[in-house]
């Protein structure tokens, strides 16, 4: 009986799996875009309070969104792999 | 006469004058971002090689093309990220943030769609397309952030400063 209980919950949760994944790729996308955004916000104050450091200041903008732009590949990658492939 | 001497001037002023240049801003964000590149190019290629021969060993066949179209599309996305730098270079910081805010919802719109699509393909296998993706998307971030670390780039003054 209770194995038959424990098929049900493993067929339940296989079903409900991609939904729980998309959700979790939605997630995984909002931290990199907080992180985007106070990166830039942080040039643009930069550059106004100081013009001859906007090629710095850019320059270190574009490689920390790289960084940053990494977790959010990361969470599409692991919603294709829970979502079954 | 004053004319004349006033227009001599002017001609050779603007003969003095040097030609128009790249913005120096510009020109040290186009450095870094070639930087970048020659950085990242060939470790996301040797990656994508290592990747497609051991899912090709582990997993045959459909861990080969998987790991291919993971690499592929991992290597685009970085590729993605250099362009918007190198066109948005000449701009300020408002429209560089305006293109790697859209580049990366762009992206990832374009990467889910592309990911749910190939959810049901079996000439692809899953795990090896997504664990070659992170390999290579890592190696280029950190490739690039290395080319950062051994760029230098300039605090420009201003000519008006000097």
């Amino acid at each position: 009986m209770s194995s038959v209980l424990l098929a049900q919950e493993v067929a339940t949760t296989a079903g409900i799996n991609p939904g729980l994944a998309a959700i979790g790729y939605g997630l995984g996308a909002i931290g990199p875009g907080i992180g985007v955004g106070l990166i830039w916000a942080a040039v643009i104050n930069g550059t106004a309070r100081q013009p001859e450091a906007q090629g710095k200041l850019m320059g270190i903008a574009w490689t920390t969104f790289v960084l940053v732009e990494v977790l959010a590949l990361i969470g599409l990658v692991v919603y294709f792999i829970a979502s079954g492939g | 006469m004053s004319e004349h001497i006033q227009d001599t001037e002017d001609r050779d002023a603007a003969e003095a004058a040097p030609a128009p240049e790249i913005d120096p801003h510009a020109k040290s964000l186009l450095t870094l971002a070639n930087a970048m590149f020659r950085y990242a190019l060939w470790p996301s290629l040797a990656t994508i090689a290592v990747g497609a021969v051991v899912f090709a060993l582990i997993n045959g066949a459909p861990g080969l093309w998987g790991a291919l179209v993971g690499g592929l599309l991992a290597a685009a996305s970085s590729l993605l990220t250099l362009l918007l730098m190198r066109k948005t270079a000449h701009l300020g910081p408002h429209i560089g943030m305006a293109a790697s805010l859209g580049g990366f919802v762009g992206k990832l719109l374009v990467l889910m769609l592309v990911m749910t699509a190939l959810r049901g393909v079996d000439a692809l296998h899953a795990e090896s397309l997504g664990i070659t993706m992170v390999a290579v998307v890592l190696v280029a971030a950190a490739a690039e952030a290395v080319a950062f670390r051994r760029t230098k780039l300039p605090t420009i003054i201003p000519a008006a400063e000097k």
